[in-house]
């Protein structure tokens, strides 16, 4: 049983699938020790983390559902808008640690091997610990609020998938771009200060006009949290046509396993 | 390959490219040359070899190092392997500060690939080779760096494989770190794993090594096993002056001085061919040496043997600046053989002939053959005047 090194660096699809499988739980431990070095696993950390999206709630709240009166229906306004916070948060958050993922490890990339993909992976184990606390928090007010579970709810570890996927790919795009440039960074925070306000995050999707609305549909967010609500809080079901963004990033994770496949022994001297 | 081979490496290359970074806003493209880190190289490593690298800074043994351990691609050739790889090419790396060092061997044993229950049945005996139970459970932060590097050494020691890769793992800690190093590798040597150690000390594992490698310019200059290495004992040497006498040093003045040895190179001239020559013929060694230097003084500087006596010694004014090359002859004395492994020192002394700066041992001349010397210095000095 031996192994050859040759400079085509050529890895079968099977073998690069079982690799990634076997260093799971090198993706976990790396998460948990970065929520760890974080939060030095204290009450402040975590206090903190609720702390914020509390006010986050509370800022949107005031602005969208007080001041400029967004209509909701029935539905009152925290629970409206929390699904979408928490989502959105979810992909900023994977959006900042991906775009230096690579950079940040660089000492580690230098000197270890293993499987490479399992940095900007363990980012998206890492934002779940926010999206979680976000999750318990929304459904204490859905309980507090006096709103009831509908079967709706079921289908929502299917749209957790979905979630997953969809910030795994492009989590994982950013990642790679950002290996040939060093702007990643700062184009990548532009982008999702500016993509919040083309995404349902703290407006129904209906107050958009009909022909504008093709923005929506390719925004793979919007789908996701579009069902989200649709699952949590019954709004009605989506346009089939928000799938046509999810479609695409179900395609984007494909197209993007296989990039990492093909530069998996390149990504040191890449940096 | 036979079954007893390790490791064979066949014509492996590895080019990089140096870019030369021109401003943002100039409109000449980035110029990228060519280099061969690695070149061409050919290497047999049989199962339970010990095998011992040493070379200028840059000379790629690191790079080697890093091919076997599939960190970096080759650019042409090809490494077959045959056992589990692990790959130690910086202690104490992916640790996270803010963690318990209990933490941290499971992190750092995840990055070398082990199960979290392979750890569990191994904790234990990593944490008596730390040797400091009671900071299991304190954030890594807040160890001494001796404790930082002896918890990552303990947990490499106890990774299972069958190939072990080092580089410049003694360069870090005190002696007894590096004594504790050379334990652990002799304990692994005997458990018949291969060893690649990459270092600058080879003279601290020349008992361990089965061959030892010397790499120049990618390529490698010098590939023996030990026995063919010339070793003379004391009662040959002719000279036994003791070093202090022939200094006249009696103490050490501290003073600063604004000295930067940046490289040394030592090249023997002359060709020997038999045994005769040496005895009858004046040997030179000439050095050559690239520092940076604010004002002038002289440098005296001095081959010894392995017991600390000094076999030669040469003293030269060195002139303010930076100066690329500057020549230092060394005269041997008739009839001395050449004994292996030698170091050469430096005497650093002022405009009034005080000896400012002491460094008795810097460079270690690892290898000798018959007709050539090889040395280089292990680090840049730097001593900034206060």
């Amino acid at each position: 049983m031996s192994k050859i090194i040759s400079p085509d660096g050529h890895i079968g699809t099977l073998d690069y699938l079982k690799s990634i499988w076997a260093s799971r739980h090198l993706a976990i431990t790396l998460a948990k020790g970065e929520i760890k070095n974080q939060s030095s696993m204290n009450i402040t950390g975590i206090f903190l983390n609720i702390i914020q999206s509390l006010i986050g709630l509370a800022i949107y709240w005031i602005v969208f559902g007080v001041a400029i009166g967004i209509d909701t229906g029935e539905i009152p306004y925290p629970i409206f808008v929390l699904p979408g916070i928490f989502i959105w948060h979810y992909f900023s958050a994977i959006t900042g640690y991906c775009s230096n993922c690579f950079l940040l490890s660089q000492i580690l990339i230098d000197k270890l091997y293993f499987p490479r993909i399992c940095i900007p992976l363990s980012k998206v184990i890492l934002g779940l610990v926010d999206f979680t606390i976000g999750f318990v928090l929304f459904v204490i007010l859905f309980i507090c609020l006096g709103q009831s579970f509908t079967i709706n709810w079921l289908a929502f570890p299917l749209i957790f998938i979905m979630i997953i996927i969809c910030v795994s790919s492009i989590g994982l795009f950013i990642s790679f771009i950002s290996l040939f440039s060093m702007d990643t960074t700062r184009i990548a925070a532009q982008l999702t200060n500016f993509l919040i306000f083309i995404t349902p995050v703290f407006y129904p999707d209906t107050i958009i006009p009909e022909n504008f609305k093709f923005i929506l549909y390719i925004n793979p967010v919007a789908g996701i949290i579009e069902y989200a609500r649709w699952s949590l809080i019954g709004t009605p079901l989506p346009d089939f046509k928000y799938l046509i963004g999810i479609a695409f990033t179900i395609c984007l994770a494909i197209v993007i396993f296989f990039i990492f496949k093909k530069y998996e022994k390149r990504i040191t001297d890449l940096m | 390959m036979t079954p007893e081979t390790a490791i064979s490496i066949r014509n492996l290359s590895k080019e990089y490219y140096r870019a030369e970074k021109t401003s943002p806003f100039s409109r000449k493209s980035t110029k990228r040359t060519g280099f061969l880190a690695v070149n061409d190289i050919s290497l047999d490593i049989q199962k339970g070899e010990v095998i011992c690298i040493s070379g200028h800074n840059g000379s790629g043994k690191s790079t080697l190092l890093k091919m076997i351990a599939e960190v970096t691609q080759p650019t042409s050739g090809e490494i077959e392997i045959d056992g589990k790889v692990a790959s130690i090419l910086e202690i104490g790396i992916g640790f996270q500060p803010e963690i318990s060092g209990y933490e941290n061997i499971f992190l750092s044993g995840a990055m070398y690939g082990l199960k979290k229950s392979e750890i569990e049945a191994k904790i234990d005996r990593i944490i008596e080779m730390f040797g400091f139970p009671d900071f299991i459970n304190t954030p890594v932060k807040y160890y001494s760096s001796g404790m930082y590097m002896r918890l990552a050494f303990s947990i490499i020691v106890n990774i299972d494989a069958d190939i072990y890769l080092f580089d410049e793992v003694t360069s870090v800690g005190d002696t007894e770190f590096r004594t504790r190093v050379t334990r652990e590798i002799s304990r692994l040597k005997d458990r018949n794993a291969t060893i690649l150690i990459v270092t600058h000390t080879p003279t601290l594992f020349s008992k361990i090594s089965d061959r030892f490698l010397l790499f120049d310019k990618g390529t490698i200059s010098v590939s023996e096993s030990l026995n063919n290495i010339q070793q003379i004992s004391n009662n040959e040497n002719p000279l036994h002056i003791n070093r202090d006498k022939l200094l006249h040093i009696k103490e050490l003045h501290t003073e600063k001085i604004d000295f930067d040895i940046i490289d040394i190179k030592i090249n023997l001239e002359g060709q020997l061919d038999n045994i005769e020559s040496i005895f009858n013929n004046k040997i030179e060694y000439v050095t050559e040496i690239r520092y940076n230097l604010q004002d002038c003084i002289s440098i005296l500087m001095t081959i010894c043997d392995i017991t600390g006596n000094i076999i030669t010694s040469a003293r030269t004014e060195l002139k303010a600046g930076n100066i690329e090359s500057e020549i230092i002859k060394f005269e041997m004395p008739k009839g001395y053989l050449r004994p292996s492994p030698m170091s050469i020192g430096f005497e650093i002394l002022d405009s009034n002939g005080k000896s400012a700066i002491s460094y008795p041992n810097v460079i270690n001349i690892p290898y000798l053959k018959k007709d050539s010397l090889s040395g280089y210095l292990n680090m840049p000095i730097k001593i900034t005047k206060e």
